[in-house]
């Protein structure tokens, strides 16, 4: 009975996909009736075919093959258009909304015993089959055709009459439907536009105020005999004010309404899931049962769209790799059907999604060897513990199954399961435990709109940290720092985590490298994978707010997840926690040496060149900028403030290339190549002079003191200094 | 979209289709935009010229939303130079460019200005930054010269060619696919 239930919903699930489908198609041809430019209908033409192309996997996958076939011809026309082999007509437009219509049709009357309807049109049917035989491509689909036609022509006589009438009524049905789907474009536009409003609203406040001052002076002044209208004034003030208490209850209302028309829950994406679960675990021969719990609870569609796929291939793995057939279940003494539960539940100001099966867990002796392999984690430097290791399986590149078939090895890896999570502001983390089980825990926020944000300013600017990220704010003189190389770490719960400065990071104008910062406090951030520490100056309030993007002219901003818009107007920009984090734990130099005995040390999640360059300027912002481009690149990199510096390094660790500023304190980079040059065991290590000056006669010191090459700052990028660097080792 | 707004028992299935097929002819035909019927009949097509301290620029009113007050501009971390930053305007979020600072790099200053060109090109809505706006301009395609073979060519990137001796036309379309244009995630990489 439940099963029916379920199958129901899946029908359901699959008629509002591909209606939806059919909606974009209808509006794609309708644009490119329009003539638009070619490259603008090449786009069409392509999205059409995507739109084609989804409904007729959906339909595949319910075995509705009367569907799948005129999907099928559906596409033979588009990819025909797109290698320009047919035109574009009016006579062909009409076809193919005719098409559309008959899909409309066929796709409402699926009932839940999949028992499809014949096309009720057979005069669109042939129309069709000649436009597509016409350019036909292959072989065997005109094969098809042949077997195809004169049974559905024949199956159809009984319908044909009452076809057209039906027909028409239905397609009338679907467009006045009572659910109007708004765009999320326009929601956000409303959203500003709210913004707006109450903008005004606190402007209106202001000048209530500046009336109560007024009204006040004048009943000051008043004397007996002569009478100041501050009566009337006042009487004004009242009123207004009451006004604005109704206003503001009610765009807090319009706002709670606006931001709920966005959610959705979760359990719209249950029957997909039951529908994974169940195909993989009848292709492998297992007995699984899939507990769902939590549907009730609404996320953001944005969000619920996203981690769709991600819990397909979660939910997929944990079949295929978690649960053991039935034999060995019996014999290890477990239940024989093996159970998968997804829970969904509240957690403060987030949503946490788990994903727990009771299969044979995680084997990290393997992923351990595999990573070893793979050259991601040095044997030498000893087994890092378990959590460290199943941290791996999200890298990029990572997989122990040797074989690729339908369900595994194949489709979106972990490292792309991680990536969705955490382009919604989510984050994944895996437990494990050989021979019980493995559970997933996914951590989201309720909306990609709204968020609990913890304002902080640093050298005056002020951004948002959502808190979900946060774990702690500290005092920064009451933490142990370690300071070596330009490189700082804090000892946070017995683990020595990076410390960065927010400034340099973000590339801000203001940043002092000697700020005083006895008075800074440090915020503990974690993401899915690992923790760092940024230093800001001060954390002002924690306020819930709403996300906007940056607009479509930010494609993707690396660190920002967009901006929020204060009550007075002001934007702040919303911080990534996932790239703070990254870009503080980017492995950057043999300097961070002082986290070595902690576990994250001896894990490089970044396969990094085995050269190491010394990095020699004085000033700090170069210094970290060089740092950064360099270890971007996968270079190691040592630092020092001069030449002298430098020459303690160059005595003490292997370096393989010296980069160095010119003009500096102490030994400039002139003297410093000189006497590297004439010292026997240190000239052959290659010296690029990177340097603001630009004349020709500081070009030709740079050549006469020994240097290998000689750059301009302001010219360079980070592909000519790599370049130059590969050139020279 | 394709309802006739007529109960159907009324009306014939052939008197549908005809009126269906009007709709759509109807549909196809764009009265709305002035500067189309312009050009259908002259063949030129109309430009915004604008000046940017000493450069003067020419850009297709079709692409040119409004000229907008630049106020308040909030500048974006780890952005490249171009981006001047935010601005609000009615419940928008505008980004603006300079379009110096995009071609000349970072040695040109920047540019003080209080105004705005909005452009919009596909779903992308971007404001430059202006001196002043001067005219609008007709010019046929015939009159929009080469640019200078000798120009290096990240100057004449987004750039279609030049009318009269000094007004640079920018076609917007090419401008926003120039690598570095639009932020795009692939900085990451």
């Amino acid at each position: 009975m439940a099963d029916q239930d379920a199958f129901d919903e899946i029908i359901q699930a699959f008629r509002d996909e591909a209606l939806e489908l059919l909606n974009g198609l209808s509006d794609a041809m309708l644009k490119i009736e329009k003539k638009p430019s070619d490259d603008e209908q090449a786009q069409l033409i392509n999205l059409a075919f995507r739109y084609a192309h989804n409904i007729k996997g959906a339909a595949a996958s319910l075995g509705l093959f009367r569907v799948e076939k005129l999907i099928h011809s559906l596409e033979d026309i588009f990819s025909a258009v797109k290698k320009t082999e047919i035109s574009f007509s009016v006579e062909l437009a009409d076809t193919i909304f005719s098409v559309l219509d008959l899909l409309l049709t066929m796709i409402r009357e699926t009932d839940s015993n999949l028992i499809e309807i014949e096309p009720q049109d057979q005069e669109v049917v042939d129309t069709l089959n000649r436009i597509t035989s016409s350019e036909q491509t292959s072989a065997e689909s005109l094969e098809d055709q042949r077997r195809e036609t004169p049974k559905t022509a024949q199956a159809d006589q009984s319908q044909a009459t009452s076809s057209r009438q039906s027909n028409q009524h239905s397609v009338e049905e679907e467009y006045t439907d009572s659910i109007v789907r708004v765009s999320k474009k326009k929601l956000d536009t409303m959203m500003g536009q709210l913004g707006e409003l109450v903008e005004m609203k606190i402007r209106m406040e202001e000048i209530l105020i500046r009336i109560t001052e007024v009204e006040d002076d004048l009943r000051r002044r008043e004397k007996p005999g002569f009478e100041l209208p501050h009566k009337p004034l006042r009487q004004l003030a009242r009123g207004m004010e009451h006004d604005i208490t109704y206003l503001s209850k009610l765009l807090k209302e319009i706002q709670t309404e606006l931001l709920e028309l966005r959610m959705v829950p979760v359990h719209s994406i249950f029957p997909i899931l039951q529908r994974t679960v169940r195909d993989v675990s009848r292709i492998r021969g297992l007995a699984v049962d899939l507990r769902l719990e939590g549907g009730q609870i609404e996320l953001d569609r944005k969000i619920v769209e996203e981690i769709k796929n991600p819990l397909i291939h979660l939910l997929r793995n944990a079949v295929d790799h978690g649960i053991e057939p039935v034999s060995l279940r019996k014999k290890l003494g477990k239940s024989e059907t093996g159970d998968i539960h997804l829970k969904v539940s509240h957690r403060g100001s987030s949503i946490q999604l788990e994903i727990i099966d009771d299969g044979r867990g995680i084997d990290s002796r393997k992923v351990y060897d595999r990573a070893v392999e793979l050259g991601m984690l040095k044997p030498s430097a000893g087994i890092p513990s378990s959590s460290d290791i199943y941290r791996l399986l999200f890298v990029a590149g990572m997989t122990t199954s040797t074989t690729t078939d339908m369900i595994s090895g194949r489709g979106v890896g972990m490292s792309e399961v991680k990536k969705a999570m955490e382009s919604v502001r989510g984050s994944i983390s895996i437990e494990s435990e050989e021979g019980k089980g493995t559970r997933f825990v996914i951590s989201l926020p309720l909306s990609m709109t709204t968020d609990i944000g913890l304002f902080v300013s640093t050298q005056g600017t002020k951004f948002v940290i959502p808190r979900a990220a946060v774990l702690q704010v500290l005092a920064l003189k009451e933490q142990k720092i370690t300071n070596t190389n330009g490189f700082s770490s804090l000892l946070y719960d017995g683990i020595h985590i990076p410390l960065t400065v927010l400034e340099p990071t973000l590339h801000l104008r203001t940043f002092l490298p000697d700020a005083d910062r006895t008075n800074s406090l440090a915020i503990v951030l974690s993401s899915a994978e690992s923790m760092a520490a940024i230093v800001v100056d001060d954390v002002e309030a924690e306020v819930e707010i709403v996300i906007r993007t940056l607009g479509t002219f930010f494609e993707q901003q690396e660190i920002i997840s967009g901006m929020t818009i204060s009550a007075s107007g002001d934007i702040y920009f919303v911080l990534n926690p996932a790239d703070l984090v990254r870009i503080a734990t980017t492995p950057a130099s043999p300097s961070n040496h002082v986290t070595e005995n902690s576990s994250t040390a001896c894990i490089n999640l970044k396969p990094s060149r085995d050269t190491v360059v010394l990095v020699v300027d004085d000033s700090a912002t170069s210094r970290i900028l060089n740092q950064k481009l360099l270890s971007a690149s996968g270079f190691r990199v040592i630092l020092a403030n001069d030449g002298r510096q430098a020459l303690e390094v160059l005595r003490n660790q292997i370096c393989h290339l010296i980069l160095t500023d010119v003009q500096m304190p102490q030994m400039d980079g002139y003297e410093l190549t000189k006497i590297v040059k004439q010292d026997p065991h240190l000239a052959s290590i290659p010296v690029i002079l990177l340097t603001a000056l630009d004349a020709r006669e500081d070009r030709e010191r740079g050549i006469q003191s020994g240097a290998d090459a000689y750059l301009i700052k302001r010219e360079l990028t980070q592909q000519e200094l790599v370049t130059t660097i590969e050139q020279l080792i | 979209m394709r309802q006739t707004g007529m109960p159907h028992d009324t009306v014939s299935t052939e008197d549908l289709e005809i009126l269906r097929r009007r709709a759509k002819t109807l549909d196809r035909t764009d009265f709305r935009s002035a500067t189309n019927l312009i050009n259908v009949r002259n063949h030129q097509d109309v430009y915004l010229c604008f000046r940017l301290l000493h450069e003067r620029y020419g850009l297709p009113l079709k692409s040119v939303l409004e000229v907008i007050p630049v106020r308040n501009i909030v500048q974006v971390p780890r952005v490249p130079e171009h981006i001047c930053g935010l601005v609000r305007l009615r419940g928008k979020v505008l980004t603006l460019v300079d379009l110096r600072r995009f071609w000349h790099g970072s040695a040109t200053g920047y540019a003080d200005s209080d105004i705005a060109v909005l452009v919009r090109e596909g779903r992308i809505e971007v404001g430059f930054v202006c001196t002043e706006v001067e005219n609008l301009i007709r010019i046929s395609s015939e009159e929009i010269k080469e640019l200078p073979h000798n120009m290096p060519a990240h100057l004449t990137a987004g750039l279609r060619g030049l009318y009269e001796r000094d007004i640079m036309i920018i076609s917007p379309s090419a401008l926003i696919q120039q690598p570095g244009f639009v932020i795009s995630g692939n900085t990451r990489k």
